[in-house]
């Protein structure tokens, strides 16, 4: 039993998670550096010894030897502006219909630089469900995507983006993902349309239905505005950082193509789901 | 040699080869994304830092994870102090979901298993388990007499077993 124990221990190291591509590149750019660090720090004192050498021999002083004043290589830490993340998604325990619900939206312009309506993409609970997701506006979202850069009286989702007095609320972040219901995971979840079907998305939204099993795939990959990355808010990960554009997918753990959908700061949706997804 | 020299190029080689390795050793101590990320930054940043000291003669990736599991365990202390806030994410669980159904599913029951242990006793579960540290080592890292660190692991090898029996995964 022990060694069973000690067996099933050693497997379960397997499961540990790998980093993610933005934490590497950010620790590779540091690692370089710091090598980089190293071979100005030797340059550094060989051209000391050098330079000591020099003014022992010719008897000057060091007052011409400019490059000793020059500072050490700094880093300066970059962070990405791309945030791609993959997360198995569970539905809820509590009589959820075991299907996704995927809205969007194009975006809709008010004046020439703000938005009233971001372009937005969403992938929900069905209908019957328990409350485990509600935020702001995003009412029962597992993930959301949007791009462009939302102002106070920017909204998506309508017309669900309300409160219990039908009040619209605001767009509570530019992408998010339910913590609650969503795990990182590292499966495969490509970013394409293929075997889907769909196009640009309605002005006025749009909204189907996927049937799927209780467990499912979300990837969701951004390019922001500025570095940043998906800060745990109330249920979520999310951000507030604009996005210029997005894309959001979902599949079934088997792999079959569920959802894509992407957003473009020009205010551009488009929205591709399966074939045996149907219409609200 | 040529990384110790200065060349980025080696040092990009260097880091591929050793990065997700010195990560999983940080995250498997602190079992949170964003202590991992700065426990193995910091200690691949002080690997490369301290390259001439290196003994060549050794492997690097054992030196590179004691370094990661001290960076991790000092990241632990730090939070227990509480001068580091819970940082994003800690509300996940972190254990990853696999391709293949069963063998993974196990290995995700028992990585559950060990996250819902005691710090005291995960600590030991997955330094011996996971990191392939003996127990000397691990009484050198966690600054325990080895007989309380043989102690620890038995307590939770107990827990564990408890756990995994009654889900049949053992």
């Amino acid at each position: 039993m022990s060694s069973e124990l000690e067996r099933r221990l050693r497997d379960a190291r397997e499961a540990l998670p790998t980093p993610e591509a933005d934490s590497t590149e950010r620790a590779r750019e540091r690692a370089v550096a710091a090598i980089a660090r190293r071979k100005s720090r030797r340059a550094r004192t060989a051209a000391l010894v050098a330079a000591a050498v020099v003014v022992a021999l010719l008897g000057v002083g060091f007052a011409g030897a400019s490059f000793l004043r020059q500072p050490f290589t700094t880093y300066k830490p970059t962070t990405s502006r791309i945030v791609d993340r993959t997360f198995v998604c569970a539905h809820g325990a509590l009589g959820d219909l075991p299907e996704i619900e995927t809205r969007a939206g194009l975006g809709i312009r008010e004046g020439r630089s703000r938005w009233k309506q971001l372009p937005y993409a969403i992938v929900a609970t069905g209908r019957s469900t328990n409350a485990f997701t509600q935020w702001g506006s995003l009412t029962y979202a597992y993930a959301w995507i949007t791009a462009g850069s939302p102002s106070a009286a920017t909204r998506i989702d309508p017309p669900y983006a309300r409160d219990l007095q039908r009040r619209e609320l605001p767009v509570p972040a530019t992408i998010g993902v339910n913590a609650k219901a969503c795990k990182r995971s590292n499966a495969r979840v490509p970013l394409s349309q293929a075997g889907l079907s769909g196009g640009a998305a309605s002005p006025f939204g749009d909204e189907l239905d996927c049937s799927t099993q209780r467990r499912f795939l979300i990837r969701v990959r951004a390019v922001l505005d500025s570095p940043t990355s998906l800060r745990a808010r109330d249920s979520f990960l999310a951000t507030k950082v604009p996005v210029r554009e997005a894309k959001l997918a979902a599949r079934t753990l088997n792999g079959k193509a569920l959802v894509y959908a992407e957003t473009f700061d020009s205010g551009k949706t488009r929205l591709f789901t399966a074939n045996a997804c149907v219409p609200e | 040699m040529l990384a110790r020299k200065g060349s980025s190029q080696a040092a990009e080689a260097l880091f591929d080869r050793y990065w997700t390795h010195a990560w999983r050793a940080a995250y498997a101590v602190t079992g949170d994304r964003s202590f991992a990320d700065d426990a193995a930054q910091e200690a691949i940043e002080k690997a490369f830092g301290a390259l001439d000291r290196f003994d060549e003669t050794r492997p690097f990736a054992p030196w590179l994870k004691r370094i990661a599991i001290n960076r991790a365990i000092d990241h632990l202390r730090r939070v227990r102090r509480g001068e580091t806030l819970v940082g994003e994410e800690t509300t996940f669980h972190t254990w990853e979901v696999g391709e293949s159904a069963d063998e993974d599913l196990r290995s995700w029951a028992v990585a559950d298993a060990v996250a819902a242990l005691g710090e005291s006793k995960r600590l030991v579960i997955v330094l011996h388990y996971w990191l392939d540290l003996p127990l000397e080592e691990i009484a050198g890292v966690l600054g325990l007499p080895v007989g309380t660190v043989a102690s620890r692991l038995a307590r939770a090898k107990d827990e564990l077993r408890a756990v995994l029996e009654e889900d049949r995964v053992v």
